[in-house]
C-alpha cells in the first residue's frame, strides 16, 4: 500500500489501479524507512522529471515511500561528492546524468570521483542528441551543411553541455571544417539562438521535437549509435563514417560499499519501474526511449564512454 | 569624512589584491581570445581602484563607522547563527532552532515571558511544521 | 493574427468549473503566503506543487500551478512593506517606497497600492499574452547574444537610479555585485573561478541565499543588532489607527499613476517576454527609470506611490509575459516558467509551435484560468493583508526572531543544504556592512543578476562573429539599443539629482 501523504495528494489514483506484485527480491527488512532519490540537478529539468516519475512507480509497484530530493550544483558534481559519504545501506540513491560520471571526473580539476566510485542500478532514459538547423537555411542534410560551411568559411553550432561540445568538434575535425561551438546556459538558450537564427545549427536532444513536428526545423544528423524514434529517415554520425556517439542517459546510483543483496533488490525495483506501460508512455511523451542498461551494461557504457571522454577533454585543453 | 577615505582606500585595496593575487591564482586566463574567463573579473578588479581611489579623494559625508558595541552585537548574531549552522546536522532541526531563538530572544531583551516563550517554542515548532508537514521538505 | 472570439470564450467556460474555481483559489492563497514569508521562494512551492498536480487532468494543474506563481508575486510585497523584509527578491524594489509609507502609518494603504497595481500589470501582460503571444515570440527570437549584449548595457545604463546618495559608492555596489556574479564556472570555457576547490561554487552563488542574505537577513540583523536593554520592543509597524484616507486607496488615486503604471507595464512585459531575463530585473529597471524621469526623483524613497506603482506592476507583467516564449517555442524564459514545462510534460503536453493547433482547448482553457486567478488575486489579497497586519501586530522580537529563523530553514533547504546556509550568512554580514557604509544593496543585486547575461551574450557574440566588432553594424537593433544607452545616461543619468542630498545611512 502507498503512504497515506501520496494516496491523498494523488487523489488516490494508487488505489484505483491494480497493484502490479512485487517481483523484486529484497533482503528481509529493506526498506525500514523512506528511500531518497537523490537528484544532482535542480527541480525542472529532464534529470528531475525522469526520477519523479520512477520515484512515484516504485511507489506504487513496490508500495515503498520514495523521496526525491534536488541536489543540484556542478552538473550532479556536488550530489556525486555526497553520495560517496553515505553510508552504503541503500537507503539513498543517487540520480545524475552521463555529465556527472563520464565528464565531469575529467573536465571539472576539482572532482575527486569516477565513475568506479559508485555501484550502478541501472539507467531510465536514452536522450537522442542530434544536430539540428533551421528549415529556413538551405541546408537539409549534414553533407549539405558541410558544403555550406565550407563555403562560408567557418560556421557556428550553439551548444548546451560539454558532451555536445565535443561532437561538434569531432565533426569539425572529421569533415576538415571550421565548426565554432557556441557554449550556453544550456539546451533551451541553445535552441533558442538557432530558432532566432543567430547561429547555423544547434546540438539539441528533445526541446526540438516539436520545432521538427511543425516543419520549422530540419535534423542534419543523429549523434546517437542508433537513428532517433522522431527522426527515423535521418542516418547517425556513424553511417555518415564518422566513429563518434554522444549518448544522452540517466543513472541510477549508489555508494560503492552498497551489499550484493540491496543492490539487486533495488536494481530489480528499478527494472519492474522503467520496463512498466505507465512508463513507457512517459517517455513516448518526452520523444525518447526508455532504455534501461541494467546493472552490468550501465557500467560497460560508462567505462567506454569515460575512456572516450578523457581522450577527448585531454586534446582539447 | 575619514569614514569615507578609509573606505576608499579598503575598496582600491581590495581591487589590488584582486587584480594581483585572487585573479592570477583562482581565475585562469586566456588573454585576448573571445572566451577570456578571467577578463570580466579583471574589469571588476579595475572599477574596485578606480572607484575606490575616487572615492578616497571624493569623499562625501555623513557616514560613520557603526559603534564599537553594535560590531560586537553583530558578532554575536553572526557566531550564533554559524554556530546553528554547524550543529543543524548533528542535533536535529527542532533542537537547533530553539537554541538559535533562544539566543536571539537574550540578545533582543525581549523580557516579557509570554513573548519570549512564544518565540522561543512555538516559533520553532511552527517553522518546522511548515517546512515538514506543509512543504513535505525533510528537515535534519 | 488575433485568435476567434469564440474560442476564447470557450476556454473561458472551460476553466469555469468549481473544482478549477477552487484550485486556484487555493493555489492563488498558498502562492501569497509562500511568497509573504521570507525565507520561501516561489519556485520552491511550484517545484513542491508539480508532484500533487499528477493526479489532476490536465487544465486543472496547469491552473493551478500558475495561480500559485500569481499568488507568489502579489504575497511578496507584504513583508517588504511591512517590515522592509522582502518574501521574494522581485519585491524588494518595492520595499524602497512601500516601507517608507507603512512607516508613516499608511501600511494598508501601500499593501492596497502594491496588489491593485500588482494584479493590474498582472492583467495587462495576460491579455497581451493571449491577443499577440505569436507575433511577439518572433520578435523576440530576433534578440541574439549581439542584442542581448546591447540590452544589458541599456540595463546597466538606466539602474543608476538605484544608486543611492552616492554616485561612487552606488557603482562600487555594483562593481562588487559585477565581481560576485563571476564567482563559479565561466560561460565560454567551463573553468573555475574562485571556487577555491568547492563544487558547490560551480553554478555561482545561489541567488537565493545571496538575495535572502542580503536583502532580509541583514535588515533582520539590523533590527536585532540595533535592540537595547530595557525598552521592550513595540509592534514593528503601527497597523491600526490613522484617518480612512491612511487606509484605502480611492480610484481617483489608483488612475493618478496610470502612466507610471502604463510603463511600467510596458518595461515588465517586454522583459518577460525575452527568455532569460526576470521578475527582479523588470522590478528594479522600472523603478529606476520612473525615478530618473520622474520631475522630483528626491521624492522617492520617502513613502511615494509611484514607486511601489513602478515596481509591482513590472513584476507582475513579467508572469503573463514569461509564458510567450513558453508557449510559442517551448523555451522557458526562467526558473519558474521552466518548473511549468516540466509540469506540461507530465502531462503530455510538450509546449512548442503546434501547442495551439494540437491543443487549443487547454491553452484557452489556461487563459481563462489565468483571468479568473487576477480577480481570486484581489480578493485573496484583500482578505490577506489584513491577517498579515495581525501577525506583525506581535512585537518586533518575535517578528524578526521569526523571520529568522525562516530565512535559516528556507536558505537550507532551497539552497543546497548547509553550504546555502553559509552563503546566506556571509551575504548578510556583506548586506549589513554595505548599509551602514551607505552602500546600495539594491545595486548590488541587480549588477549580480545582470552581469552573467552580459558576459554569456558577449562570449557568445564573439564567437558567433569570429571577434569582428564591426559585425554589429550589421545588426540595427543592437544600434538603437546602443544609442538609447547613451540617451539614457544623458537625461536619466546621476547629474539629474538635486545636489547637496544629504546621504541617509538608513536607506539602500
Amino acid at each position: 500500500m502507498a503512504n497515506l501523504k501520496t494516496c491523498v495528494f494523488s487523489l488516490c489514483m494508487v488505489a484505483l489501479t491494480p497493484t502490479v506484485a512485487v517481483a523484486a527480491e529484497c533482503p528481509e527488512g529493506y526498506p525500514d524507512g523512506p528511500i531518497t532519490f537523490r537528484v544532482g540537478y535542480g527541480a525542472g529539468g529532464g534529470t528531475d522529471a525522469v526520477a519523479r516519475k520512477v520515484a512515484s512507480l516504485i511507489e506504487e509497484q513496490a508500495g515503498w515511500t520514495v523521496v526525491v530530493e534536488n541536489r543540484p550544483g556542478a552538473s550532479g558534481g556536488v550530489m556525486a561528492t555526497e553520495l560517496m559519504r553515505e553510508d552504503a545501506d541503500g537507503s539513498i540513491v543517487g540520480v545524475a546524468s552521463n555529465t556527472t560520471l563520464a565528464i565531469n571526473p575529467w573536465d571539472n580539476p576539482d572532482t575527486v570521483y569516477t565513475y568506479e566510485d559508485f555501484r550502478y542500478m541501472g539507467t531510465g532514459m536514452l536522450l537522442n542528441y542530434g544536430l539540428v538547423a533551421l528549415k529556413d537555411k538551405p541546408y537539409d542534410t549534414l553533407e549539405e551543411f558541410i558544403a555550406a560551411v565550407e563555403e562560408m568559411g567557418r560556421g557556428t553550432v550553439s551548444v548546451g553541455a560539454a558532451s555536445h561540445e565535443i561532437a561538434v568538434r569531432a565533426i569539425a575535425d572529421h569533415f576538415g571544417v571550421n565548426l565554432v561551438p557556441i557554449p550556453g546556459k544550456g539546451s533551451a538558450a541553445a535552441l533558442q539562438e538557432a530558432l532566432g537564427g543567430h547561429v547555423d545549427a544547434t546540438v539539441q536532444s528533445t526541446q526540438h521535437v516539436p520545432q521538427i513536428k511543425a516543419g520549422k526545423m530540419v535534423q542534419l544528423a543523429t549523434l546517437t549509435d542508433t537513428r532517433a524514434v522522431y527522426a527515423p529517415d535521418v542516418p547517425t554520425l556513424k553511417e555518415e563514417g564518422l566513429d563518434v556517439s554522444i549518448e544522452g542517459h540517466i543513472f541510477f546510483m549508489l555508494p560503492k560499499d552498497t551489499p550484493d543483496d540491496i543492490h539487486a533488490c533495488l536494481s530489480e525495483t528499478l527494472a519492474e519501474a522503467t520496463s512498466s506501460e505507465a512508463y513507457g508512455e512517459f517517455m513516448a511523451k518526452l520523444e525518447t526511449e526508455a532504455m534501461n542498461m541494467g546493472p552490468d551494461g550501465t557500467r560497460d557504457w560508462l567505462e567506454e564512454a569515460s575512456a572516450f571522454y578523457k581522450e577527448s577533454l585531454s586534446g582539447e585543453q | 569624512m575619514t569614514v569615507d577615505r578609509l573606505l576608499g582606500a579598503l575598496v582600491a585595496g581590495f581591487g589590488v589584491v584582486l587584480l594581483f593575487v585572487l585573479i592570477p591564482a583562482h581565475v585562469q586566463a586566456r588573454p585576448g581570445e573571445p572566451v577570456d574567463p578571467s577578463l570580466f573579473p579583471r574589469i571588476a578588479a579595475w572599477m574596485l581602484m578606480l572607484l575606490g581611489g575616487l572615492q578616497m579623494v571624493f569623499p562625501g559625508g555623513g557616514t560613520t563607522v557603526p559603534p564599537p558595541r553594535d560590531i560586537g552585537r553583530l558578532a554575536l548574531a553572526v557566531a550564533m547563527l554559524v554556530a546553528a549552522a554547524l550543529v543543524l546536522r548533528v542535533i536535529g532541526f527542532i533542537p537547533t532552532a530553539i537554541l538559535l531563538m533562544g539566543t536571539t530572544v537574550l540578545l533582543i531583551h525581549e523580557r516579557r515571558p509570554l513573548w519570549a516563550v512564544l518565540s522561543v517554542l512555538a516559533v520553532p515548532v511552527l517553522v518546522w511544521a511548515l517546512f515538514e508537514l506543509v512543504l513535505q521538505r525533510p528537515l535534519p | 493574427m488575433l485568435p476567434d472570439p469564440s474560442l476564447i470564450t470557450n476556454g473561458l467556460v472551460e476553466a469555469f468549473t468549481l473544482s478549477n474555481l477552487l484550485f486556484i483559489l487555493a493555489g492563488v492563497a498558498i502562492g501569497q503566503i509562500v511568497g509573504a514569508t521570507p525565507g520561501l521562494s516561489i519556485i520552491m512551492a511550484l517545484a513542491i506543487a508539480i508532484p500533487l498536480t499528477f493526479g489532476f487532468d490536465t487544465l486543472t494543474a496547469i491552473a493551478f500551478l500558475i495561480s500559485v506563481n500569481k499568488g507568489g508575486t502579489i504575497g511578496g510585497a507584504v513583508p517588504s512593506i511591512l517590515i522592509n523584509v522582502p518574501g521574494t527578491p522581485e519585491s524588494a524594489a518595492t520595499a524602497l517606497d512601500g516601507h517608507p509609507m507603512a512607516k508613516k502609518g499608511r501600511p494598508l494603504k501601500a499593501m492596497k497600492y502594491a496588489l491593485y497595481y500588482s494584479v493590474t500589470g498582472d492583467f495587462l501582460s495576460d491579455v497581451v499574452l493571449i491577443l499577440v503571444a505569436a507575433p511577439l515570440a518572433v520578435v523576440a527570437l530576433k534578440m541574439g547574444p549581439i542584442e542581448i549584449t546591447a540590452l544589458m548595457i541599456l540595463a546597466f545604463t538606466v539602474i543608476s537610479g538605484l544608486v543611492g546618495e552616492s554616485l561612487l559608492k552606488g557603482l562600487t555596489a555594483a562593481a562588487l555585485g559585477f565581481l560576485c556574479a563571476s564567482i563559479g564556472l565561466d560561460p565560454g570555457t567551463a573553468t573555475p573561478r574562485f571556487t577555491f576547490g568547492m563544487l558547490e561554487l560551480y553554478d555561482g552563488l545561489e541567488l537565493t541565499a545571496l538575495s535572502i542574505g542580503t536583502l532580509a537577513m541583514s535588515e533582520i540583523l539590523y533590527n536585532i543588532v540595533g535592540a537595547r536593554k530595557g525598552k521592550p520592543s513595540a509592534a514593528p509597524i503601527r497597523v491600526s489607527g490613522g484617518t480612512r484616507s491612511d487606509r484605502t486607496v480611492t480610484f481617483r488615486e489608483y488612475l493618478a499613476n496610470r502612466y507610471v503604471a502604463l510603463r511600467a507595464f510596458v518595461l515588465g512585459t517586454s522583459i518577460g517576454a525575452i527568455p532569460g531575463l526576470g521578475s527582479t530585473t523588470a522590478g528594479f529597471l522600472s523603478y529606476s527609470v520612473t525615478k530618473q524621469a520622474a520631475r522630483d526623483p528626491e521624492a522617492f524613497g520617502t513613502g511615494d506611490p509611484r514607486g511601489i506603482a513602478a515596481s509591482e506592476t513590472a513584476n507582475s507583467a513579467v508572469v503573463g509575459a514569461n509564458l510567450i516564449p513558453l508557449l510559442t517555442l517551448g523555451i522557458p524564459g526562467n526558473i519558474a516558467a521552466a518548473l511549468l514545462v516540466s509540469a506540461f510534460m507530465i502531462h503530455g503536453v510538450q509546449p512548442g509551435p503546434l501547442l495551439f493547433e494540437e491543443q487549443g482547448n487547454l491553452i484557452y482553457g489556461m487563459f481563462g484560468a489565468m483571468l479568473i486567478a487576477n480577480l481570486c488575486n484581489l480578493a485573496v489579497g484583500q482578505v490577506g493583508m489584513r491577517f498579515w497586519a495581525m501577525i506583525v501586530s506581535a512585537p518586533a522580537s518575535v517578528v524578526f526572531s521569526g523571520a529568522m529563523l525562516l530565512c535559516f530553514t528556507g536558505s537550507y533547504v532551497i539552497a543546497g543544504g548547509v553550504f546555502g546556509i553559509y552563503v546566506m550568512i556571509g551575504s548578510a554580514v556583506l548586506g549589513y556592512l554595505m548599509r551602514a557604509f551607505g552602500l546600495s544593496i539594491v545595486a548590488f543585486i541587480v549588477a549580480f543578476i545582470l552581469t552573467p547575461e552580459l558576459e554569456g551574450a558577449i562570449v557568445s557574440s564573439r564567437l558567433i562573429t569570429g571577434d569582428d566588432p564591426w559585425a554589429i553594424l550589421s545588426h540595427p537593433i543592437a544600434l538603437a539599443l546602443l544609442a538609447l544607452s547613451v540617451v539614457s545616461i544623458i537625461y536619466l543619468g546621476p547629474w539629474r539629482r538635486t545636489p547637496g542630498a544629504q546621504e541617509d545611512p538608513e536607506k539602500t
